[in-house]
Order: structure tokens, then C-alpha cells, then sequence
């Protein structure tokens, strides 16, 4: 059953969208969030060293190192939680985590309100803050179960893994957020440029109409509105001037190489990434606030801090 | 007393005057041997010593530089640590953090990638709730280190973070 989020087609495949406007409460919580301060800027030339490894511009080295994990959403509205659970896998990789695949479904589960009509960012980095995000494999009774990846409603859930989700969420939570300052264009170039040397992942919002389903050469098409779908920004590729850097978006419509990621099929864009320009990411920050994924919680389980 | 005959004196004179003569010619023609020899010789002393001033001797005192510049880097690298195995744990702000300590963490987190399993590292946010985060920072304090720092787990040795992983390889590789 396809979502009641709008769905696009490409090359036959269906895929969904799934963000919603804000509630008052979401917008209430997003004004508690940190802002990127102006001293936490970089200036040009640590942003290029930062970007450019060797003549190499590193968005090309990371999406060779985020590609083994891209999802499929499929047909569910669950974009919000895609980017926000590819954000934390990928700040988890970064603080030199073990990789540990994420079910984006669960925290999905935990903000439908047991419909398949989408949800908010907010919502979704709160949840994963709170609940934590789960892992897709899970050892019950013995054997290993998996979250499954085309459900909205825990009810869809055999109860037996969502009890054992709940659980294991506690492992990973988000820590700490930072949005984007949205007052001036240019400090946001330049915020949303450090972030990025910084390799924070950032969850934006974007608005998808047919024209979005492919790339213009390399970079994304986006149409005008209020954002209808959110991805993850999980690298960016040196341009200098004045917008200094543009971000490369991971979707989430595959191709997935990891099938427990999602269905697997062509996909969209270069292996599932385009390029933006840094007035693409401000163009729904408005209404959708960007937001960086600067640090996750330690994984209690984590061999790495056993016996201290 | 009879006159000598002149040729017969002239005779072995011209005699001795002609063996000088084949003497002093031998003498010419093997000292002008000689010499070519030693020139020749001298000539590839010289090209030799000049090939050797071309290595060692630029302009400008460069020469003192380029000859001690490889024993310093022996020298060095003799000291320098190659290798580092265990888990570094570096705790510290996720958030201000410096171009320096994002490469470093970049530089270990690729250098783990390629140690097949012998060296991990972690970057831990000093506002991590969690009660080993708690733990880690409680120890260091212990003997007086606040955040940012690093641990090497396996041997507890506690240090300032330093500005690169060869820095980190120097602290506690081998």
C-alpha cells in the first residue's frame, strides 16, 4: 500500500516522500535547539583543506565510504526518519564507531501515529534522542530477527521484535544537534560550508516534484514550495566564492547495495547522490530548519569501553 | 801526450751523445706518458670530486642542509613510531572543534580502517551522558586532566590531545 505522502515515479520504481509542516509544538522545540555560533566558523582555506584530500575533492571519497549503507525508502513516508538514522550511523562512523545498520522503520513507528502520512523532523530527531534509534538485527531467543524495513505501525510488528527494538534503542542516541543560522544567507553558506569540513551529516528539506526525480548534470532539480521531502547532506564539494561549498545528498531511494537497506532497484541520481548549491539547501530552511548531527551516544555494548 | 783523434773522440762521444739522446727521448716520451696518465687520472679525480660537490653542494650553504637533512630524517625516524594497536579513546567537544582535530580523527579513522583490526579509535563528546563517558572523564581527573584528552585503553596512559596521529603513534605506538 503505497503512503499518503506524495510518491514519484522513476524508471518504473515508486517512491515516496513523507515530510510534513511543523506543529506548533515542533516549532516551539526547534527554537530550543543550538544555533551555529559565529565563532565556530572556519575560515576559507581550513573549509578547502578540509574538502580537498589530495587534488580529490571528498565528497567523491565519501560517497565510496557512505554508499555501502544507502536505503530505499520504497513506498513508505518515512523520509524523515531515513536522514535522520543515516545521519546517525554516519556521525556514529565518524567518531569511529563500529557500523551497525539502522532501522529507519522503528523510529518511524515511534512518530506515524500508526498512519503512513508522513512526519516531521523534529519529531524524528527527538525520537531518536529519546528512544534511540535500533538496530536492524536483533538477537532474540537465540536466533537473529530483523526490523523489517516496509512497516509504520509498531501493530505491524511481530511484538517479539519491536519489545527487543525498544530495548536495543537505548544503544544509540542522538547527543547533540546544531541548526543552521537562517538570518543572513551568507553565514549560512559559511555555517552549513563548516559543518560540512566538520563532517557533521545535516538533515535538510527539499521539495520534490517529477523534475526532481533526475539529476540536471550532477546536480539536483528542485522545485518551489514549502519541502516535501528531507535527505541527508552527508558531504559537500569545495566551489569557493561566496557560497564556498556545495552539499551532496545522500537520498534515500536507493540503489541500496545492502539489501536490508531497502528494496533494491536502480535508484536515484549517481548511485543515490546529487549535488545542491547552497541556495538549494536554503530554499525551504524556513520553514524546515536544517540542522547538523554533531555527536551520538556511546554504545554501552561497545567492546571499546568494556572493563573501564 | 797525443791529441785524441777527434773522431775517436768525437765517437764515443756521439756514441754517448747517442745513447743520451735515445734516454732522453725515452725519458720525454714516458715522463709525457706519464703526465697524460696523471691528468687523465687527475681529470677524473676531479670529475669524480665534482660529481660529489654536485650532490652534496648547491648554493647558499645548502650543502650543510642536504648533508645533514638525511641523518636528521634517520635520526628522526628512528624515533618516530610506525605502528599503534590497542583503542585510542579521545574525549573532547565534538563542538567547537579545530581543523587540526578533525583531520586527526579523519587521519585515525582511516589509519583503523587499514590496521585490519589492531587499532580502533573513538571520538567521544564530553556531553555524553553515558556513565562510561562519566567514568573515563571522573579517572582522568584523578590526576589532574580535564577534556580535551586521549586514552590508550589498553594501557590506561592518559595525555593532552596532540595536533597529529603521528603524534598519537609517537605517544603510544612502537
Amino acid at each position: 500500500m503505497a503512503s499518503d505522502t506524495p510518491v514519484f515515479e522513476l524508471d518504473g520504481q515508486k517512491f515516496a516522500t513523507g515530510l510534513l509542516l511543523s506543529s506548533t509544538d515542533n516549532v516551539a522545540l526547534m527554537a530550543r535547539v543550538a544555533e551555529f555560533e559565529d565563532k565556530l566558523m572556519w575560515e576559507d582555506d581550513a573549509i578547502k583543506n578540509a574538502l580537498v584530500i589530495n587534488g580529490a575533492s571528498r565528497h567523491i571519497l565519501d560517497r565510496e565510504r557512505h554508499g555501502a549503507y544507502m536505503r530505499n525508502q520504497g513506498e513508505i513516508g518515512s523520509c524523515c526518519p531515513c536522514a535522520n538514522t543515516t545521519g546517525i550511523e554516519q556521525t556514529r562512523q565518524a567518531q569511529g564507531m563500529p557500523h551497525v545498520a539502522l532501522a529507519h522503520c522503528f523510529t518511524y513507528t515511534q512518530i506515524s501515529g500508526g498512519k503512513d502520512s508522513g512526519a516531521t523532523l523534529p519529531d524524528a530527531f527527538t525520537s531518536t534522542q529519546q528512544m534511540g534509534a535500533t538496530p536492524y538485527l536483533l538477537q532474540i531467543g537465540g536466533m537473529t530477527k530483523r526490523y523489517p524495513n516496509d512497516v509504520y505501525s509498531s501493530r505491524q510488528v511481530p511484538a517479539d521484535i519491536h519489545k527487543a527494538a525498544t530495548e536495543q534503542a537505548k544503544r544509540f542516541r542522538g547527543v547533540r544537534l546544531l541548526k543552521l543560522p537562517l538570518g543572513n544567507f551568507e553565514k549560512f553558506c559559511r555555517a552549513a560550508a563548516t559543518g560540512i569540513a566538520k563532517r557533521w551529516p545535516m538533515v535538510w528539506a527539499w521539495q520534490v516534484e517529477n523534475i526532481g526525480m533526475r539529476l540536471n548534470k550532477g546536480y539536483m532539480q528542485l522545485a518551489r514550495g514549502a519541502g516535501n521531502h528531507a535527505n541527508c547532506i552527508h558531504s559537500g564539494k569545495w566551489v569557493g566564492g561566496k557560497t564556498l561549498v556545495h552539499g551532496d545528498n545522500q537520498n534515500s531511494w536507493g540503489p541500496v547495495r545492502d539489501p536490508m537497506y531497502g528494496p533494491a532497484v536502480a535508484g536515484w541520481g549517481e548511485n543515490g547522490y546529487g549535488l545542491t548549491t547552497m541556495e538549494g539547501l536554503f530554499a525551504c530552511a524556513h520553514i524546515h530548519p536544517p540542522y547538523f548531527i554533531i555527536s551520538v551516544g556511546v554504545d554501552p555494548n561497545d567492546p571499546a569501553f568494556a572493563g573501564l | 801526450m797525443p791529441k785524441p783523434n777527434s773522431r775517436q773522440v768525437a765517437a764515443p762521444v756521439t756514441t754517448s751523445r747517442g745513447g743520451d739522446s735515445s734516454f732522453f727521448w725515452f725519458l720525454m716520451f714516458g715522463g709525457l706518458l706519464v703526465f697524460t696518465i696523471w691528468m687523465l687520472q687527475d681529470q677524473d679525480r676531479e670529475h669524480s670530486d665534482h660529481d660529489k660537490k654536485q650532490h652534496v653542494t648547491p648554493i647558499n650553504g645548502e650543502n650543510e642542509r642536504k648533508k645533514e637533512v638525511p641523518d636528521d630524517n634517520r635520526q628522526n625516524n628512528a624515533n618516530q613510531k610506525t605502528e599503534i594497536t590497542g583503542t585510542v579513546i579521545f574525549v573532547h567537544a565534538r563542538e567547537p572543534i579545530s581543523p587540526d582535530l578533525t583531520r586527526l580523527l579523519l587521519d585515525a579513522e582511516a589509519y583503523a580502517l587499514v590496521s585490519a583490526g589492531k587499532f580502533s579509535m573513538r571520538s567521544i563528546d564530553v556531553l555524553d551522558p553515558n556513565p562510561a563517558v562519566k567514568k573515563i572523564i571522573d579517572a582522568a581527573k584523578a590526576i589532574n586532566i580535564v577534556p580535551p584528552f586521549m586514552v590508550h585503553k589498553e594501557t590506561m596512559v592518559f595525555a593532552p590531545i596532540p595536533a597529529n596521529l603521528q603524534a598519537v603513534k609517537d605517544k603510544y605506538g612502537k
